[in-house]
């Protein structure tokens, strides 16, 4: 039981991204090539996802990794499941690690639910023969006998979501691999999923999980590794990784700063300068009061006049649910209005008793709009924090101790008459 | 079973056991290719039809007819139609397998499984398309009352496999160059377009004379087509020396894609 099941030695992963202007056609590289005296060549900007990455996983062992946007937990899965090569660095994996990951992936329109369940075994690995053994099981376990014969294309999303995870659900692997940020959204398939792993985790098998959700590592997981910027900062005990990652403030990230507008997030129109969580006072800070208003400041750069910009973003619960979005174009004066090209700075003010205790993302957005409408920039999940209810009287609790349901916890009014 | 995850050391550094353990992956691409296609039965074999036979009345009244070009032992509608299903499968497989890995795009974001699977399945339904036109060639044989050379049956493996080297091998090549070049797939119909000229498809090598003959020569799918038109019609007088040639070339067309391709294709996912 105590075997090495995965080996991790020294993996590094290096991208280059963000200050290049990303050559997407062979035209842009060639009128690069052509032209390099009109448009400066932006430096490449180099980063290093993960650097030196070095662990052990036990077989039987439920790993939880953690970490903020951008620690790397999402590449590190990837290079285990092989989706990408790391840049140096050695890895060795006794036994099949799939991914929960994978649902669905490759399904065919045209083709029927039975043949999708023979083309998706496939492609997950499976042979001919395990699939046959496994049909009835599977086609048992999606319930979707009746519509069998027929294209994928005419399943409702439920039905399809159903048949996907069934075949995933009874692939025989020693290492399940979940990784919960990328599947956000979608609230029946995490909760199958979590379902999925404790199931797994029973039976002794492996679980790599990553997770935003500390409630879950701490429910599952009997080690936990924390990443931040690319390295392991600690890994072992659960409580005291957690701990760990809860004190330094690693859970939230109030505050992103580009240096230069080269290598900042953006096209030729706009590019993000700085993201901000300010609290009452106008203090960054990633913990915020229920009882107390915040605010979300963008400052961005404006590069054109000719079109209408908008700064806005994406709240999202930890679990992943898009609980909101705000833009700035209802502004009284720059409100659907061309901008003269320089820096500007949107303020979003969000009241206090407004948002649950627990912890959300922000993806702050630039978009543009009229006579066209499209997206400049997207900066997934680049911001965390966390509302902490501190019993205080004012929140709409009062003074209920116990757990307070609801996904928003806005403090409403009420009358009372006595009639 | 233990799986090494590391780098490549060179692009040579092809894991053959990796490809092999998953082969059956390679005939489901080609039988869900085929299914698709085929699904609606009539019109898939409808249009691996269609195409030829049209293509081929027209070369044959313009060609043929009004521009005469000599098509040696055979009428030209046998000369063109026996050109043209080499030339479909050589420009269909072209095109399938050259967008064939960015489609895949949302696969080979999610799962590992070998890359080289994508386009080499692509060349492969092609092949199966390639024998579905068979059909008509076989039916003008009778019309015309030719007897193609029992050679035929020895040498079209040969000459298929060489096809099939030459598509995998640019279709490697410009599937890659497709993952970070979105434009390319603009550019491959071009590519088609002019490459049914500067292959002897519409007219035989024979009417090319002095140095613009070798630049034909020079072309790895002259041997090919001209091996091919020899025996349909009937003849055993192979060019040797020629067919050399172009499996040479043939080998070195798929060397290079083979590079090209193995070079990135273990970061596809960070691009695609």
């Amino acid at each position: 039981m105590s075997e090495a099941i995965i080996k991790v030695n020294k993996i590094s992963k290096k991208y280059s991204i963000g200050g290049k202007r990303r050559k997407d056609t062979l035209r842009d590289s060639i009128m690069e090539a052509v032209s390099n005296s009109s448009a400066p060549v932006l430096q490449e900007h180099e980063f290093w996802a993960l650097k030196d990455i070095s662990f052990e996983v036990k077989q039987g062992e439920i790993l939880g990794i953690i970490g903020r946007n951008g620690a790397g937990k999402s590449t590190l899965l990837k290079i285990l499941s092989r989706i990408t090569a790391p840049t140096s660095g050695r890895a060795e994996i006794s036994g099949r690690l799939t991914s929960l990951l994978e649902i669905g992936t490759g399904f065919h329109p045209e083709l029927t639910g039975r043949e999708n369940v023979f083309l998706n075994g496939a492609i997950l690995g499976m042979d001919r023969k395990t699939i046959a053994r496994k049909f009835d099981e599977i086609v048992g376990f999606s319930e979707i006998e009746n519509f069998l014969d027929t294209p994928v294309k005419y399943y409702s999303s439920g039905m399809y979501t159903r048949l996907a995870f069934a075949v995933a659900a009874n692939l025989d692997s020693e290492i399940l691999v979940v990784d919960e940020v990328l599947a956000t959204g979608d609230v029946v398939f995490q909760k199958k999923s979590l379902e999925k792993m404790e199931q797994v985790a029973k039976d002794g098998r492996t679980v790599l999980v990553v997770s935003h959700s500390v409630a879950t590592i701490q429910r599952l997981c009997n080690s936990v590794m924390l990443l931040d910027g690319g390295k392991v900062v600690t890994i072992g005990n659960p409580d005291f990784v957690i701990e760990t990652y809860l004190e330094r403030g690693l859970s939230s990230q109030a505050k992103i700063e580009w240096k230069s507008k080269n290598s900042a997030p953006g096209d030729n129109y706009a590019r993000l300068k700085s993201v901000r969580i300010l609290n009452k006072s106008g203090q960054v800070s990633g913990k915020i009061n229920i009882t107390d208003p915040f605010s979300i400041e963008i400052q961005y750069w404006v590069m054109r006049g000719d079109y209408r910009p908008t700064a806005g973003f994406y709240l999202r619960t930890q679990e992943g649910i898009h609980l909101l979005s705000s833009f700035d174009f209802q502004h009284s004066v720059y409100g659907g209005k061309q901008r003269i090209p320089g820096v500007y700075n949107s303020v979003c003010k969000i009241p206090g008793n407004f948002l649950a205790p627990g912890f959300y993302s922000i993806t702050p957005i630039i978009n543009y709009y009229f006579p066209v409408s499209g997206c400049n920039v997207e900066c997934p999940k680049a911001l965390s924090f966390e509302i902490v209810d501190n019993d205080d009287p004012k929140t709409a609790h009062r003074y209920v101790h116990t757990g307070w349901p609801g996904i928003i916890r806005p403090k409403l009014d009420w009358d009372i008459n006595r009639v | 079973m233990t799986t090494v995850i590391r780098p490549k050391r060179s692009p040579w550094d092809i894991n053959l056991h990796d490809l092999w353990r998953s082969r059956e992956l390679l005939f489901v691409f080609v039988w869900r290719d085929i299914k698709v296609r085929y699904r609606q039965t009539f019109l898939g074999i409808a249009w691996v039809l269609f195409q030829p036979v049209v293509t081929t009345a027209v070369f044959s009244i313009f060609f043929g007819k009004l521009a005469k070009i000599p098509s040696g032992d055979l009428p030209y509608p046998l000369f063109s139609f026996s050109s043209l299903i080499l030339w479909n499968f050589f420009s269909g497989g072209l095109t399938l397998a050259s967008n064939s890995v960015v489609l895949m795009g949302p696969v080979i974001k999610k799962i590992y499984f070998p890359r080289l699977f994508i386009p080499l399945s692509a060349v492969l339904t092609s092949v199966v398309d390639f024998f579905v036109s068979l059909i008509p060639l076989i039916l003008m044989f009778i019309y015309y009352r030719i007897i193609p050379s029992p050679l035929l049956i020895l040498f079209l493996p040969l000459l298929l496999f060489m096809l099939s080297l030459n598509t995998l091998g640019l279709g490697l090549f410009l599937a890659t160059l497709n993952v970070r070049y979105r434009d390319i797939r603009f550019l491959v119909p071009f590519f088609v377009q002019i490459g049914i000229f500067v292959t002897p498809v519409i007219y035989p090598l024979s009417i090319i004379y002095d140095y613009r003959k070798w630049f034909l020569i020079a072309n790895p799918l002259t041997g090919i087509f001209e091996t091919f038109r020899t025996l349909v019609a009937g003849s055993n007088n192979i060019d040797f020396g020629l067919v050399l040639i172009s499996l040479l070339i043939t080998l070195i067309v798929f060397t290079f894609g083979l590079f090209y391709f193995s070079r990135s294709e273990d970061n596809f996912a960070d691009y695609v």
